[in-house]
């Protein structure tokens, strides 16, 4: 609950083991001229479905939601966001960024609703996939319900594949494979990465640089 | 009577008899090359005669397949050799469209492949004034330092980043491909300062500069001009080449 002129940043990063089934509900409800962030980030589980939620009940209320989603071999991660807006001025944004390799699976699955109560509401969604491999897979599924005509609602998509020729410019400069896709995979998620606090920030590159190891042929 | 020790040096780079393919075509064949430590030379002729492939070849691109010949550098088959393996026996290449990488920090990158060359753990600090001093030399605003590598780069930026490159690795060969396209006249004159600089200091440096245009050859002078047509190699001389190129053409070079 962020009430009125609030600001709450709520960060999560999680790595769980192979064999757990992550299923989360998060839910904020944003009154009067209230900031809500949320900043997810899922790397490990089996599987993972969660999609962080803003209920815009107050005039101006802001909701944000930055996730990273990395799908590593038998993994499946299903993130994605929800904004509700209810109250008039409101405003969201959500950034999504996902990775895939080793067979892994990405999905974005996200809502935009915006009620008839929301005049003058604005919405931003933006999603980027990175699939690194032939067997890994991206797949997104938003979802825009909009119930008033002066919203302003913007989406954008973007699927990516790890260039071979990005890799031979890294590599021609003396470093590995293996270092030059994890440098592109941290630059690809980087734009969410520096929001996060410095010792979570580490543990995300890191971990992305030890999932890298032997990966690339 | 003093007679003079006769030492035979090989060359730093040999090609021998090399032919490359990509995508089943032929673009390379038989091209030979000697190319001695402390040299420059110049590589020019049409669009399409498989200058570029050459050098993308030469750094160990993966766009191409050898199908005959060698390459030999320092002694060692590079053929054999991954990317990295042939930067780290000191083969630089300028590309002539360097590759955008957002999210990759300039100053972290160049610490990296600095650290790589130097075969040693320089710490942030340490690397700065390395930096700065590199940068400066380049014609680069410190604040180049701390954006993204070539994200969002004008053409000649990306060219004076290769340059900086160039500059923190100090290699043995440096491959400049069409380094001088799209560039003005003052960022030419930049780069070619660079690149003289970086002679000046390790004076065994060899130098392979592929070009179209004479006006960068004023500027590096080369000890000997080759003219590839074709995929081959056809003419090779001195800098007198460069003119009787500019009067009349590749095809009366000859």
């Amino acid at each position: 609950m962020v009430k009125q002129g609030a600001r709450v940043r709520y960060t999560t990063i999680q790595n769980w083991s192979g064999d757990v089934y992550n299923l989360v509900t998060k839910r904020a409800r944003v009154e009067k001229d209230g900031i809500m962030e949320w900043l997810d980030g899922n790397l490990g589980s089996k599987a993972t479905m969660k999609y962080p939620s803003c209920y815009l009940v107050g005039e101006r209320a802001y909701g944000e939601v930055l996730s990273i989603a990395y799908a590593d071999g038998a993994r499946h991660q299903d993130a994605g966001a929800k904004m509700i807006h209810i109250a008039p001025n409101t405003t969201s944004k959500i950034i999504s960024k996902s990775v895939s390799i080793r067979g892994g699976r990405t999905s974005y699955r996200g809502l935009v609703h915006i009620l008839p109560s929301a005049t003058n509401a604005r919405a931003k969604v933006e999603c980027d996939a990175l699939i690194l491999d032939s067997k890994s897979a991206s797949d997104t599924f938003p979802v825009m319900r909009i119930n008033e005509s002066s919203a302003q609602v913007e989406h954008e998509a973007t699927v990516s594949k790890l260039g071979e020729e990005k890799l031979f410019y890294l590599t021609s400069r003396g470093i590995t494979k293996e270092e030059a896709a994890g440098l592109i995979i941290n630059g690809f998620i980087e734009p969410i990465v520096k929001e996060l606090p410095l010792e979570y920030a580490v543990e995300l590159n890191r971990l992305i640089e030890l999932s890298m190891e032997g990966s690339v042929g | 009577m003093l007679k003079k020790a006769s030492i035979i040096l090989a060359p730093m780079l040999e090609i021998t008899n090399l032919s490359v393919k990509s995508e089943d075509k032929l673009i390379l064949s038989s091209v030979n090359l000697k190319v001695e430590s402390g040299t420059v030379h110049a590589l020019m002729g049409p669009n399409g005669s498989g200058k570029s492939t050459l050098a993308q070849t030469l750094a160990g691109s993966p766009a191409f397949t050898v199908t005959a010949g060698s390459i030999v550098f320092k002694g060692e088959d590079l053929l054999i050799k991954s990317p990295e393996q042939r930067a780290n026996l000191g083969i630089f290449l300028s590309f002539q469209h360097p590759l955008e990488i957002p999210g990759l920090n300039v100053a972290s990158f160049l610490r990296m492949i600095y650290n790589r060359r130097v075969g040693q753990n320089t710490l942030p600090v340490k690397f700065k004034p390395i930096l700065e001093e590199k940068m400066t030399l380049a014609h680069m605003a410190p604040e180049f330092a701390q954006r993204y590598l070539n994200d969002g780069f004008s053409g000649g930026e990306k060219k004076r980043m290769e340059i900086l490159q160039m500059l923190v690795l100090e290699p043995d060969l440096v491959i400049l491909d069409e380094v001088d396209s799209g560039l003005d006249v003052d960022a030419l004159k930049d780069i070619a300062k660079a690149v003289m600089y970086l002679k000046e200091k390790k004076p065994q440096t060899a130098i392979l500069l592929i070009t179209h245009y004479a006006r960068i050859l004023n500027l590096i002078k080369p000890d000997l001009v080759h003219i590839m047509q074709k995929g081959a190699i056809t003419t090779s001389g001195d800098s007198s080449l460069v003119h009787t190129i500019e009067t009349s053409g590749f095809n009366n070079g000859k």
